[in-house]
């Protein structure tokens, strides 16, 4: 085919406010266009509009040179997975627990059978030829042991392994448009990097793809272009290049600034005492059949008065686990805690619970960590401040927000109110577990701006546990690299940064956005 | 039926019913035990609008005065479950691990046996009566909401909030009043909604068998089982209660799942 997969000129879709106000948008095959944007500002709207999942309309709409504007429900669903293929987001949500991925990848492709020339769908495939059909998939997505793989379900499964299935049952009938709503998003950077060298293969074989993502420096490694979407208006469209090299319109320029790897923190006092030192950390969990996982294998932190420590690693390397253990939320199997120069994890519970307030958390889901019936205000009062609306303000929130209800409040201000909780008993240190993981790029750099603010005006130590280098450069001193429960690298954070001594530190360096650093433009 | 309308129309069914329960004489001012031999087997018209029965007691007062025998006795038994069932889930949601095998085990061995025959069982150790069908359909729904309360125990002790709290330096007690007995009681109105309406069925069930509430007295268990008698010569005497019967537990069943919609 010639003409472009997608051609849609003048999108709009309205829920109670229109949503999307006139979109244009073209793809080719073989080409991979991205559409970023910070939150809300319609992106998930636009891919759903796009496979007929949201009432739109347009002046122009045409779907592999059909006319889409008249499609119906049966037409629609005809359409989709075999001319446009969708990847959401959510890949656990997606896929059917109780179900193995092989038999999610099978039904795509008893469902979703190629058109022939005609456009008519191929006769169905015997059940015996599906399951080699199946593992063809799965090992073009890159799943390693793929027999394995597709009798396991997805629970089973790593974030990344459920977003290459997820791809996988896309691919199933190969459509000649793939749309991938924030495939990366849940991933962990270096995971992040192999999915979107998935990516690009396939856009080199000819599939058209539609990247979804509040990311540019994501994007930015497999796009052709770039459409910058806010509130519902493309303001800003052109090649990579062009966007990144020279962005007009402000909300590209915060995109840009936000991919770009941000600077240090700036002078910060000397580090004084030690508050938090643990020695020889293990913690080992069973696992089903007897067998024992070590999470954390002889590890030795210690945490100075004023002193930012990252700890950093892939999914699954312990910085969690190891967070948890200087919490005293879990006790280890060897070693011990020392906090303020007195036990730690060693005392009982309470004896601990007195000195609690010296050493709070900021968890990662800050939601399900607020009980849901409170209102904010409640949920500051019992951390213990006194003064709710002046902690509100802290942490630059409207001091309204106090009678809210944590559900009703947006990523960024939820995860506010989780610093504005752990700082209420004005704590000597907080232990913040991936503090901006689940927030968009220009959120995350406010939060972030606010812990270095934080820090320089309030003293607190922090333990920040994160995956992204980025975000550990933006507000730490030093830095533990983990893997498999042991420190592979540490020191000061510029030293670690300028001159990697590990394999693993350089492919998290690699991951994170340099691509828009880099020499290319 | 769009959720809204039987929402609104099960609202209504059960206010009318709790305003025979509290102040019946307000929609049948008559007696429900005045016998009248003229008006005997007096079909549904003018006069008696539901009909009579066979001593010619009007049958719209009779079911209007019932409510209080039957849905007060299956709101009592509901009460009495969910009280035991309180104590059962929360001793093994909160209490140490033996405590909770051993409830767990008690609470397997009832399951074992259907509801109604546990209730039968109970009836024929204590004897027929209101008061014993009371305790028996009440202690026999007991493990259903201990189970219940139980998982819900478990699932909000090991939520995040429950540890943020503990992290924050609050001690057991606390934790237990302020965030774990609010968030599992408030799920368990809509279940207890939902429970009503099947134990004013258990309760008729039994009365029906002669061994809750005997007649004369309107209840209306008892009612259909006088009324079976007559079965080919005046349907209205069974209808009649037993349309009260599944009116009740349809209205409190739609509003207890609409409670618990609300409530999730």
């Amino acid at each position: 085919m010639t003409g472009p997969v997608l051609d849609v000129r003048g999108l709009r879709v309205a829920f109670d406010r229109p949503v999307l106000r006139g979109v244009d948008l073209r793809i080719a095959p073989g080409e991979c266009v991205a559409v970023v944007g910070g939150s809300g500002a319609g992106k998930s709207v636009l891919a759903r509009a796009l496979v007929g999942l949201e009432p739109s309309g347009s002046e122009h709409f045409r779907l592999l040179g059909r006319d889409a504007r008249g499609f119906g429900a049966r037409q629609w669903r005809s359409a989709r997975g075999r001319d446009v293929g969708l990847v959401l987001q959510d890949a656990l949500g997606s896929l059917d627990p109780l179900r193995t991925v092989g038999a999610e990848v099978a039904e795509a492709i008893a469902i979703r059978r190629p058109r022939d020339g005609s456009g008519r769908p191929d006769p169905r495939l015997p059940r015996a030829r599906r399951d080699a059909r199946v593992r063809e998939l799965l090992t073009r997505v890159g799943l390693p042991e793929p027999e394995l793989r597709a009798r396991q379900r997805s629970g089973q499964l790593s974030g990344g392994m459920r977003q290459r299935a997820l791809i996988a049952a896309a691919l199933a009938a190969a459509p000649p448009l793939l749309i991938a709503d924030e495939p990366t998003t849940a991933l962990d950077a270096t995971v992040a990097a192999r999915v979107l060298g998935l990516l690009a293969g396939l856009r080199d074989a000819g599939t058209a793809i539609l990247l979804i993502s509040h990311d540019l420096a994501a994007v930015s490694r497999v796009a052709d272009r770039v459409l910058v979407l806010d509130d519902g208006l493309v303001v800003e469209s052109g090649t990579v290049a062009e966007v990144v090299g020279a962005p007009r319109h402000e909300v590209t320029r915060r995109l840009v600034a936000a991919a770009r790897l941000p600077e240090g923190p700036g002078p910060v006092p000397e580090p004084g005492e030690p508050v938090l030192v643990g020695r020889g950390l293990r913690r080992q969990f069973p696992l089903p059949g007897g067998a024992t996982v070590t999470a954390v294998d002889d590890v030795d932190v210690e945490l100075r008065a004023g002193e930012a420590l990252g700890l950093v690693g892939e999914s699954g390397s312990g910085k969690t686990t190891l967070a948890r253990l200087l919490l005293a939320a879990d006790t280890p199997d060897a070693g011990t805690v020392e906090l303020d120069g007195g036990p730690w994890s060693g005392a009982p519970e309470s004896r601990r619970r007195a000195r609690r307030s010296a050493i709070r958390w900021v968890p990662q889901d800050p939601l399900g960590s607020m009980d849901p019936r409170l209102t904010v205000g409640a949920v500051l009062r019992d951390a213990g401040a006194r003064d709710v609306d002046a902690l509100l303000r802290r942490v630059h929130l409207d001091p309204a927000l106090a009678a809210r209800r944590p559900r009703t409040l947006s990523g960024g201000q939820r995860q506010r109110v989780a610093i504005a909780r752990a700082l209420a008993a004005e704590p000597r240190v907080l232990v913040l577990d991936e503090p901006v993981s689940a927030l968009d790029v220009q959120v995350q750099a406010a939060v972030l701006d606010l812990l270095v603010e934080l820090r320089r005006e309030t003293g607190v130590c922090l333990v920040l546990v994160s995956h992204d280098l980025g975000v550990i450069r933006r507000v730490c001193d030093r830095v533990l690299v983990m893997s498999r429960g042991r420190v592979v690298e540490s020191g000061p954070v510029a030293e670690v940064f300028a001159a990697p001594r590990e394999p693993l530190t350089r492919e998290l360096l690699a991951a994170r956005g340099l691509s828009i650093d880099g020499a290319a433009w | 039926m769009t959720g809204r309308v039987s929402t609104a129309l099960s609202t209504a069914v059960v206010a009318l019913i709790a305003v025979a329960v509290v102040w019946p004489g307000l929609l049948a001012p008559g007696d429900p035990t005045a016998v009248d031999p003229l008006s005997a087997f007096a079909s549904p018209g003018p006069g008696h609008w539901l009909g009579a029965d066979e001593s010619g007691r009007d049958l719209w007062t009779r079911v209007v005065h019932g409510a209080a025998a039957s849905v007060g006795i299956g709101a009592a038994a509901t009460g009495i479950g969910v009280g035991a069932g309180l104590v059962l889930g929360l001793a093994a949601g909160l209490g140490p691990r033996w405590l909770d095998a051993a409830v767990g085990r008690v609470i397997e061995v009832l399951f074992a046996l259907p509801t109604l025959v546990l209730a039968l069982l109970l009836v024929a150790v204590q004897g027929a009566g209101v008061r014993s069908s009371v305790l028996a359909v009440g202690a026999a729904t007991a493990p259903g909401y201990a189970r219940i309360l139980r998982a819900r125990v478990r699932t909000v002790a090991a939520s995040g909030y429950v540890e943020a709290a503990r992290l924050e330096g609050h001690g057991r007690v606390r934790v237990v009043v302020r965030h774990v007995l609010p968030n599992t009681l408030w799920p368990l109105v809509s279940v207890a909604t939902l429970g009503i309406g099947q134990a004013v069925v258990w309760v008729c069930a039994l009365s029906f068998l002669g061994l809750g509430a005997l007649p004369p007295s309107p209840e209306w268990g008892a009612m259909l089982n006088a009324g079976r008698l007559y079965l080919d010569s005046a349907w209205w005497l069974t209808v009649v209660p037993g349309t009260a019967i599944t009116l009740t537990a349809a209205a409190l069943t739609v509003l207890g799942r609409r409670i618990g919609r609300v409530s999730a």
